[in-house]
């Protein structure tokens, strides 16, 4: 690599650096507010969270009233023991963990419902889907409406963990370490899976060309500097 | 190629908009009011529990305590008297088939009190607060002196020894009849239950005589030389002894009788194995050959 490119580098890992330890920092007063029960403190944790454990929830469980559900019960679980609960490394983590656990137990049994603990022996058997919304698309011609359909077909070709990786890192914007957390795996794992993934979208001659090599390479390179 | 930049978070999902947002937050929010209300409630309870509890300790304490300090001490003799010591370590010697009690725990708190129900008894009082001896009928107040209560089956008698005494009876009729009567030195006074008619004669004062102290009476001694006691009855009944020096190296144990001279004189003089003749407040000692 070449000089200018390593600075470059080296730059968007201090960023990204100071950004993750202010997350942090942001992260660990907000549970203190939680922790003391403020009100704001909780509107401010579903604002700030409510869409990503809804459209995370939602891939794991396509049922709206379930997911609802779960998500609330999430909520007074986290206000019921707030007095118990470590601050955890990341709430975005913690707070997808637990809601994917909620919606395993509930397709399980619909009785046991009370877990916001991570359960390590927990089932996989939920099938992340990840369809796509041609409709809200803004499908111009033909070309953009093919390219859809290509994509579509590439991610059902995808593993289940893939996919939920892919959603998690791209969709929905979480870290390396956050998604290792979720997923209850190592960070090189979902490194490894995230460049499988992304190989194999690329080996499609056709949908490759829809893709900039270099805004992938770029997320590429940096997920590899968080390892 | 296409050189547009398409990255795959381009493509939007299904099942992405929150449409419900606004209402689950809404209910989440209730739902922590309500939760919240039910904590401060159940606190709130659980201190009022802890109130009643430590409300209910503390008076049972009271209680304990106050029960404690309201224990009395009767004493009851019976054929022989008694010496009691006080808390203030005044002493009281209860005469026979006589009772007194008093409350030791409150001795300091509410002031010196006997209650004497039934009998007689001598009393030294310490100097100090006030002093009273309760009967039936009436009150003795002191300070620090020496007297005596007696109940009779139907008055009182209070001799006093030194100091002063105050005497007042109980069920006085009027005001005049309440008016505390003040004894000093060697003054005796009866009272009796009130007589509304008369409240007068309830009280009636009369000096008595000051007697020599009874232990005065009889002198006891134990191996004393008989010469000091010799001297002892010249002094006592204001002889003169002649022919003194047959005492030099006899000792007398035994008793002498301050009020009898014929007596003493037999008693002691004739003990030692002499013989006296007394002429004229003369005293002369003779040996027997």
């Amino acid at each position: 690599m070449a000089p200018k490119q390593n600075i470059v580098f080296l730059a968007v890992i201090m960023v990204k650096t100071c950004q993750q330890f202010v997350y942090k920092m942001k992260d660990a007063v907000k549970w203190n507010d939680i922790v003391e029960g403020r009100e704001d403190a909780y509107r401010n944790l579903y604002d700030s969270y409510g869409d990503l454990l809804y459209g995370y929830g939602m891939k794991i469980l396509a049922n709206e009233d379930v997911v609802l559900d779960c998500i609330q019960s999430l909520f007074m679980n986290i206000f019921e023991k707030r007095r118990h609960l470590a601050v955890p490394n990341s709430i975005a983590a913690y707070l997808c963990r637990s809601l994917k656990n909620l919606l395993i137990n509930e397709t399980q049994s619909a009785t046991v419902r009370n877990t916001c603990e991570f359960d390590e022996t927990i089932g996989d058997n939920y099938d992340f889907d990840l369809e796509l919304d041609a409709e809200s698309a803004l499908i111009a011609n033909e070309k953009d409406g093919e390219k859809y359909r290509l994509f579509q077909a590439e991610l059902k070709k995808l593993s289940k963990q893939q996919r939920e990786i892919l959603y998690l890192r791209y969709y929905k914007g979480l870290e390396i370490t956050e998604i290792a957390e979720i997923l209850n795996v190592s960070k090189r794992t979902v490194y490894n899976t995230t460049n499988n993934a992304l190989s194999r979208l690329r080996e499609n001659k056709a949908l490759a060309s829809y893709f900039s090599d270099t805004a992938l390479l770029v997320l590429l390179s940096i997920g590899k500097f968080y390892l | 190629m296409d050189i547009e930049k398409i990255d795959i978070s381009q493509f939007p999902l299904k099942h992405e908009v929150f449409a419900r947002k606004k209402e689950l937050g809404d209910r989440l929010a209730k739902m922590r009011d309500l939760q919240r209300k039910a904590e401060l409630a159940a606190s709130r309870r659980r201190h009022h529990k802890i109130f009643v509890w430590s409300a209910g300790l503390v008076a049972a304490a009271v209680v304990a305590i106050a029960i404690f300090m309201l224990q009395t001490v009767t004493v009851t003799t019976m054929s022989n008297e008694q010496l009691i010591t006080l808390p203030c370590n005044s002493t009281v010697n209860v005469a026979a088939n006589s009772t007194i009690s008093y409350r030791p725990y409150l001795w300091k708190l509410i002031g010196r009190n006997v209650i004497l129900e039934e009998g007689t008894a001598y009393f030294s009082v310490e100097k100090g607060k006030r002093f009273t001896v309760e009967t039936e009928y009436g009150t003795i107040g002191v300070l620090g002196t020496e007297f005596e209560v007696s109940n009779q089956s139907d008055a009182m008698t209070v001799t006093c020894f030194e100091g002063r005494v105050e005497v007042s009876a109980n069920e006085a009729a009027n005001e005049a009849a309440n008016q505390p009567v003040e004894l000093s030195k060697g003054q005796q006074v009866v009272v009796k239950r009130n007589e509304v008619a008369e409240p007068q004669s309830i009280i009636t004062e009369e000096e008595i005589p000051v007697e020599e102290p009874e232990e005065e009476k009889v002198i006891s001694y134990d191996h004393e030389p008989l010469i000091n006691v010799v001297e002892e009855i010249e002094r006592r009944f204001d002889l003169t002894v002649t022919n003194k020096n047959l005492c030099n190296g006899i000792s007398y144990s035994g008793k002498f009788y301050t009020t009898d001279q014929d007596m003493t004189l037999k008693m002691v003089i004739m003990a030692c194995g002499f013989d006296f003749k007394v002429k004229d407040g003369k005293v002369t000692l003779i040996a027997i050959e």
